[in-house]
């Protein structure tokens, strides 16, 4: 029996890049290697386990490399999966970069479903961009005193930083600051086209809590105007429920819940 | 960008407010389908606000189900004609407010910038007279395009009658324009709408039309030149409300998407707010189930490549109501079938049932580095369970299949469609054993199983 290559990884973005540099840079058989994110508890027999440190310009070049090669398609696709919550997305990532770099198949890897590297990568870019398009439509920002506008989500995957360019050219005049209480990150955006993503620690958002004068009026007014749009005869909350689950319901104003108070 | 709100929250019509404005103008609107938000791809030029994606944003959904994308309202529920399916119609005895320009320019930035609404929809009921009624939309645009910089979606009716001239501006600062049919056939329109006239409402449609198509021609010269209703336009009919056959209806869609290039047809299904001697009475509530298979047949005719006389015709004037419209079409074709997954052409993997546009897609491009088995399509999310009786892989069906119809039939009953709503178009029924009204079509199915 083949001896396993597994190499152990911090749980971040750059952290599942920098081990797939790794593997390449050792020279590693690609057939046994196995991208782990985080310890696990059970350790396997016949592997060898190795530690890979983080390196932000490791990560950069294998983005690279996948744009360039690959595609923008691609490019968005590995970008999607790694901001997943899956333990196997790191996997999923390194066989699709794997079976690409093999060079049988040129051009946007996406096309090649077949092989499963790339269907787990694929489909669990779908489910983070899903959430992504979900939080165009359901992010509610509330005006703060002084004309800051802020916003509080509770998303599945890391997706803060997709939100940007969204919203930034959306709102290139306003100042802005999106907030992930999940992961306790905030996406600040300023009038002068400045963005940025810091911890939530570095943000005093016990600050942030003071409404202006006319921000409970045009949560009144937006909660009546759905109240009012609603056909009776054709009510139907199990259909309101199935595109418009809960879970986003609590940072959402005309279901009675901002998020400050 | 910077307004003040202060000044137009201050004007107060007739001693309204806003809020009062706003419940009864967004009661009157409700009743109109179109709030899509989609065909336009425009980023912000960082010059004031908003954006446009081409796939649209919903950004809430009423308790009936149906998404809040734009602020849909009225500028007025004020109206000279008597549409007789209409709430807003002159002789109903209904509170009426009209808005101000400035009123719906502050509540459209207002709520766009808190990210509540994709842009706006505004409608009319027919103040003083039709071109009065579209300058009043068209200074309303003008303001919000030209003054706050507002650079999200806008759709906004064209109303039939009004100058010419009025509507072409308009044009030019809006994504998407509309003019409702509101009902299928020219005989109905008489019957039920005494001021409409099929010629009035098919003049603007016919106009815009032409816009678009002259609009894009100098585009080709003109890179930089203004866009004419970028995103297309649409028309509503209403369902249930006079007796045309489903048949006629799709007949009628069609020849709008063939003649007038429109971008969407939409389907609503007549809720009674009128009581008239002319209008039917619909003690099971508006046709829920008819509206969902208009609108499943008029994608098949957008996205799917088939033609209304395929699916209907003058002697199965109506569809089944127990299958969809692909469905039942794959039954009456059976000797089209299996299709073989790995050679078929992207057109008749449109017609497998089971298979939509994005399925179909993906079948075509993964085919391209392998021979395709059940496991891959799995992989793909095809809907075997709808598809498997339709399909070969490699030559072999999934299981040893029957292709009869009356057996694929039931098999594919069995497996449930997915609708909107209970079949009967009700969401919680508490079931009788005599109620015979849960089984309104026995005759359809039937036909499908003796057929």
């Amino acid at each position: 029996m083949q001896e396993e290559h597994i190499l152990i990884c911090e749980d971040s973005d750059e952290g599942i890049l920098s081990a797939i540099y790794s593997a390449y840079e050792w020279k590693l058989d690609h057939e046994h290697t196995i991208i782990q994110i985080g310890e696990e508890e059970n350790l396997r027999l016949f592997a060898s386990y190795n530690k890979v440190t983080t390196e932000p310009i490791k990560a950069q070049k294998v983005l690279r490399t996948v744009r360039k090669r690959f595609g923008e398609n691609t490019y968005r696709v590995v970008c999607g999966a790694l901001a997943s919550v899956d333990a196997q997305r790191g996997q999923a990532v390194y066989q699709m970069i794997v079976f690409g770099l093999k060079g049988k198949y040129r051009g946007d890897l996406t096309d090649c479903i077949y092989h499963d590297g790339v269907a787990k990568a694929v489909a669990l870019s779908m489910t983070v961009w899903h959430e992504v398009h979900r939080f165009y439509e359901f992010l509610r920002f509330e005006e703060l005193e002084g004309g800051l506008l802020f916003a509080q989500i509770h998303p599945k995957c890391r997706i803060l930083p997709f939100l940007s360019d969204h919203f930034s050219n959306r709102f290139p005049l306003e100042n802005f600051v999106i907030y992930d209480a999940v992961y306790d990150n905030c996406l600040i955006h300023a009038v002068n086209g400045e963005i940025a993503i810091v911890s939530g620690e570095l943000i005093r958002l016990e600050k942030m809590t003071k409404l202006s004068e006319k921000e409970k009026q045009m949560q009144e007014l937006f909660g009546y105007f759905c109240h009012k749009i609603s056909i009776k005869e054709r009510e139907n909350r199990k259909l309101q429920q199935q595109m418009l689950p809960l879970r986003f319901r609590d940072d959402m104003i005309e279901f009675g819940s901002g998020k400050l108070r | 960008m910077k307004y003040d709100i202060t000044e137009s929250f201050s004007i107060q019509q007739s001693g309204m407010s806003i809020r009062e404005k706003l419940g009864i103008l967004a009661d009157s609107a409700k009743y109109d389908v179109s709030c899509t938000s989609s065909g336009v791809d425009r980023r912000g030029d960082g010059t004031g606000m908003g954006n446009s994606i081409a796939a649209g944003i919903c950004h809430s959904f009423s308790a009936d189900g149906r998404c809040i994308s734009l602020l849909k309202i009225l500028l007025t529920n004020e109206c000279i004609y008597d549409c007789k399916y209409c709430r807003n119609r002159v002789s109903n005895d209904i509170e009426r407010a009209t808005f101000t320009p400035e009123e719906i320019v502050t509540l459209t930035m207002e709520f766009y910038r808190r990210n509540y609404i994709e842009g706006l929809f505004l409608s009319s009921g027919i103040l003083r007279n039709p071109s009065y009624t579209m300058e009043q939309i068209y200074r309303t645009v003008f303001l919000l395009r030209n003054r706050y910089h507002f650079q999200g979606y806008i759709h906004v009716k064209a109303i039939p009658g009004a100058d010419e001239r009025l509507i072409k501006q308009t044009g030019f600062l809006v994504d998407r324009m509309s003019v409702n049919l509101e009902l299928p056939t020219a005989d109905s329109l008489r019957k039920l709408a005494p001021n409409k006239t099929r010629t009035t409402i098919l003049t603007p449609m016919r106009q815009i039309q032409n816009g678009i198509l002259q609009n894009k021609n100098e585009l080709v010269l003109y890179q930089h030149a203004p866009h004419f209703v970028s995103g297309g336009q649409s028309t509503q009919m209403i369902i249930g409300a006079t007796p045309e056959s489903d048949y006629q209806i799709m007949s009628v869609a069609e020849s709008l998407y063939q003649k007038f290039r429109l971008k969407r047809v939409f389907y609503s299904a007549y809720i009674q707010v009128n009581q008239d001697k002319d209008l039917p009475a619909l003690p099971g509530g508006p046709p829920l189930l008819r509206e969902h298979r208009l609108y499943q047949a008029d994608f098949l005719m957008r996205f799917y490549g088939f033609e209304a006389k395929e699916l209907l015709s003058e002697s199965r004037p109506n569809f089944n109501v127990l299958l969809d419209p692909k469905a039942d079409w794959a039954l009456r074709h059976l000797e089209l079938f299996p299709v073989e997954i790995n050679k078929a052409e992207y057109e008749m993997l449109l017609r497998i049932p089971g298979i939509g546009v994005k399925g179909a897609r993906k079948i075509v491009k993964a085919r391209r580095g392998c021979n395709l088995t059940f496991e891959h399509l799995k992989k793909l999310n095809i809907s075997l369970k709808r598809a498997l009786y339709f399909i070969t892989c490699n030559g072999k069906m999934m299981y040893p299949t029957k292709l009869e119809e009356d057996y694929i039939a039931r098999n594919l009953i069995n497996t449930g469609e997915r609708l909107p709503f209970d079949a009967d178009g009700v969401t919680y029924k508490q079931l009788s054993l005599f109620d015979t009204s849960l089984f309104p079509e026995e005759q359809s199915w039937r036909q499908v199983v003796n057929a």
